[in-house]
């Protein structure tokens, strides 16, 4: 990690996308970085703050409390003149979109940097939306990387490109960018600049001013053009005029992996910095080739764009790609779906033929049992959920989830979750659910989710008088993505001071407040049994530190962990433990028809010890 | 120089698989190779099946790589071996550690984890070489079973015709390991390289 911050010009290593992004930011002197963790953006922020606790990195780090308040502190740093960073998931540039508009109106002064890192697929996220519309929506510059190495250039070249448009910038990346290791090679370092802060009126968005803004933003933007126009990152390739192929991001690797896969020989339009649009170049590229094939995951943005371009230049050109339905909308792309369209429209052929594998693998399928993510051994979440289900037993309940590992809890046994929507939602969709039903309402909702975007929806709700319980699972952590500190923490590094839940709760006016250790079950089954018969807002705050996190920490520290154990001479083979409380290490054996704990899986939490009606599981205390 | 060299490594979520993917990848780089080496994180890894792709030669672009262009496939668990097992070509090699890691959905099924046999005989309709160790009853013979995948790197180094020389392999495993568990792993990786038996 510590390479990161060397002045060691021609150094090559490799390096992961997110990290990439950093040396990037590093090499342009950045002075300011900013973020909200979330995965696939996680790693930007984790490194910076590393950069920081361990290495001494001269600039400034946060975690914001959420995605808009990241950005608008990294703008208050760009108005003082430093160049400044901040990092969020897709999802995230929604909640950081209001500032992001206006902020293309008031413009920056010192270099600012926006990443968006995208989850086609949504490997770690509940849409796929594509952020690339962000970019032509607000008026932003946008740059899209093809490897580590393009995402280091990248990053150190956004700066300069929102300093001479006055913009910020738009770093786009997706998980297989941001989540992928490769080879790059370090660049010199630049001078951070001195703050200066300049007064001006023109970043004051009333509408006398935002009028002129928006104006001012388009002939930024006609400069941006020129910028793409002769961009170092858009590149022609002129190979075969027969295939002309147009792509970016990642799906300009996958690409090059199928023509060399098929044999084909096309040429290529690469574009690196997508938008604004370098419309000059597009058209010749498509003047110049017998047919266009635009290469892109998620939506047509590209295609759709190219599409109007040839029209307005008048070019005959024909043009494929997913409005012929050749390439799907949803989902990451991969080099065999772009091979199979260019044996389709190329006349090469594949060179393997997948019906076969497919016939014999589906002997192979009635073995593979699925192995789906689960909630950890010890996770205090799953006690809560053993907690609540045992609490509403008989009762029809509608439940409430929000982002995070607690998702987990709409598997199997708890299947906890009538809606997951976004952040926060969990709460805002419990006052309208609550208002309008007669049942009990719950919403559960992580630490770290609530200070993001829970607090609002609380006010609503007391402000409004809606029934429900909001069950906040203080696991003191933002475990989901890695552990980075949550406010009301002091678990990790922090400037600040630790905010109390209980006293914001208390504060927001929430008059029926709970607090409860969620590992004492009986306690916290009676809790939520009493919680639910309240009338109006209340609050269960289930307090217990992370399995994960703690494990970890014992594991570094050298302290063992002892282990549950089962009885056999008490186990009944009731399987309570299993259909109702399902930890990780539980082990049903078909042969004895009893229960046995995988020792090495579990993390001897005890919580289970309390579930089985025959007192059969048991803990050996460490000698 | 190779052209181009395609890995699986598959697993549970927590068992080390990525840690050999970076050690893998590093010694592939400064064999000099390209390298690209993609994996997945947050929801995607919590005890669930991991897996992640590791190319290396002078021509590797994309994060992934086609099924049935797989030179090797390296698993930390053998149902795991027998679901990425489309990934690997015919005249390739899969490598497996037998240790069996129950997934909880068996005991919620009331089902038995099915025949290590079972396994490598639907393997073998994909690829031939199928090699099994016993990393982790090696690794816990050397005193820790948090080092069976070092055990199983080994034995991809030996019978997996990966481009890179086990020195080099050695070397970064010095590199990314902490200094008081260098011998330890070192010790490892040699006993995999011996211990590997073909099925």
């Amino acid at each position: 990690m510590k390479q990161i911050l060397e002045d060691d010009i021609g150094k090559k290593t490799l390096l992961m996308g997110n990290v990439a992004i950093v040396r990037g930011a590093i090499e342009a002197g950045v002075s300011f970085a900013s973020t909200y963790p979330g995965t696939p953006a996680s790693e930007i922020g984790d490194t910076f703050a590393t950069l920081v606790s361990r290495f001494g990195w001269s600039g400034y780090f946060e975690y914001s409390t959420n995605e808009a308040v990241a950005l608008e502190a990294a703008a208050g740093a760009s108005f003082a003149g430093v160049r400044a960073i901040c990092s969020m998931k897709h999802v995230g540039a929604n909640v950081a979109a209001d500032p992001l508009f206006s902020l293309a109106y008031t413009g920056v002064d010192g270099g600012l940097v926006v990443v968006t890192a995208d989850d086609p697929s949504c490997w770690s996220s509940q849409n796929e939306q594509d952020n690339r519309h962000y970019a032509v929506h607000a008026g932003l510059p946008m740059l899209e990387p093809t490897s580590s190495q393009e995402a280091l250039e990248m990053a150190r070249v956004a700066f300069e490109i929102s300093e001479k448009t006055r913009e910020p910038v738009l770093l786009r990346t997706t998980t297989r960018i941001a989540h992928t290791y490769g080879n790059v090679v370090f660049g010199p370092i630049q001078e951070q600049k001195t703050p200066n802060f300049e007064r001006r009126i023109s970043r004051v968005m009333v509408p006398s001013n935002a009028r002129p803004a928006h104006l001012r933003l388009l002939e930024n933007l006609e400069l941006a053009q020129e910028l793409s126009e002769n961009s170092e990152f858009n590149k022609t390739l002129m190979k075969d005029s027969k295939l002309g192929i147009i792509t970016s991001g990642i799906s300009y690797a996958y690409t090059l992996d199928a023509l060399k896969w098929l044999g084909i020989n096309a040429s290529i339009l690469k574009l690196g910095m997508p938008y604004p649009f370098p419309k000059k170049m597009i058209a010749e590229f498509v003047e110049n080739v017998d047919k266009v094939l635009v290469v892109e995951e998620l939506d047509p943005w590209l295609e759709t764009q190219v599409r109007a371009i040839a029209q307005v230049s008048s070019l005959n050109t024909p043009i494929f790609g997913k409005e012929q339905g050749l390439l799907p909308q949803a989902f990451e792309l991969s080099t065999k779906q772009i091979a199979l369209v260019l044996d389709k429209i190329s006349g090469k052929t594949l060179p393997i033929d997948y019906t076969e594998a497919n016939e014999k693998f589906e002997s192979a399928k009635e073995l593979l049992v699925s192995r789906p993510p689960q909630l950890c051994a010890g996770c205090p979440h799953r006690a809560s959920f053993y907690a609540i289900k045992q609490a509403t037993k008989g009762q029809e309940v509608y439940v409430g989830n929000d982002i995070g590992c607690y998702a987990l809890g709409i598997a199997p046994p708890f299947h906890l979750g009538d809606w997951l929507v976004c952040m926060g939602a969990s709460v805002g969709i419990a006052c309208g659910t609550a208002q309008v039903v007669d049942n009990p309402v719950i919403a559960v909702i992580g630490d770290s989710t609530f200070f993001h975007a829970g607090i609002p929806a609380l006010i609503n709700a007391v402000q409004n008088n809606a029934n429900f319980t909001l069950v906040v699972l203080d696991n003191l952590t933002t475990a989901m993505t890695g552990h980075q500190p949550s406010p009301g923490s002091k678990l990790g590094d922090m400037r600040g001071t630790a905010i109390k839940i209980d006293d914001l709760v208390k504060g927001c006016g929430v008059k029926n407040i709970y607090k409860t250790d969620p590992y004492k079950l009986e306690e916290t089954i009676q809790i939520f049994e009493d919680a639910i018969k309240q009338d109006g807002p209340t609050v269960v705050i289930a307090r217990h530190v992370c399995a994960l996190f703690l494990d970890r920490m014992k594991r570094r520290k050298g302290i063992k962990i002892t282990p549950s154990r089962v009885d056999p001479e008490k186990c009944e083979g009731c399987r309570t433990c299993i259909d109702e409380f399902s930890c990780v290490p539980f082990v049903w054996d078909t042969s004895t028809k009893q229960m046995r704990i995988e020792e090495v899986l579990c993390d001897g939490c005890g919580v289970c010890i309390n579930v089985c009606p025959y007192h059969a599981i048991y803990k050996e205390e460490a000698q | 120089m190779t052209e181009e060299f395609n890995v699986l490594i598959a697993g549970v979520g927590g068992t080390g698989v990525l840690t050999i993917a970076h050690i893998l990848g590093s010694s592939a780089l400064s064999a000099g190779f390209q390298v690209v080496q993609s994996e997945l994180h947050g929801m995607s890894q919590r005890g669930g099946s991991v897996s992640t792709h590791l190319r290396m030669g002078t021509h590797v672009y994309g994060p992934t790589f086609p099924e049935g262009t797989g030179d090797l496939l390296v698993a930390m668990e053998p149902i795991e071996a027998l679901r990425n097992i489309k990934s690997v070509r015919s005249t390739g090699a899969v490598i497996f550690n037998n240790y069996k890691i129950r997934p909880l959905f068996l005991s919620i099924l009331k089902k038995e984890y099915p025949s290590l046999e079972l396994l490598v005989q639907q393997m073998k309709q994909f690829c031939q070489n199928v090699y099994s160790i016993d990393a982790t009853t090696i690794a816990k013979e050397l005193g820790a079973s948090i080092v069976a995948n070092i055990v199983l790197l080994g034995a991809a180094l030996a019978k997996g015709s990966i481009p890179i020389s086990s020195e080099t392999v050695i070397e970064e495993i010095k590199n990314t390991v902490p200094e008081r568990f260098i011998d330890l792993n070192v010790q490892a990786f040699q006993a995999g390289l011996k211990a590997v038996n073909k099925l």
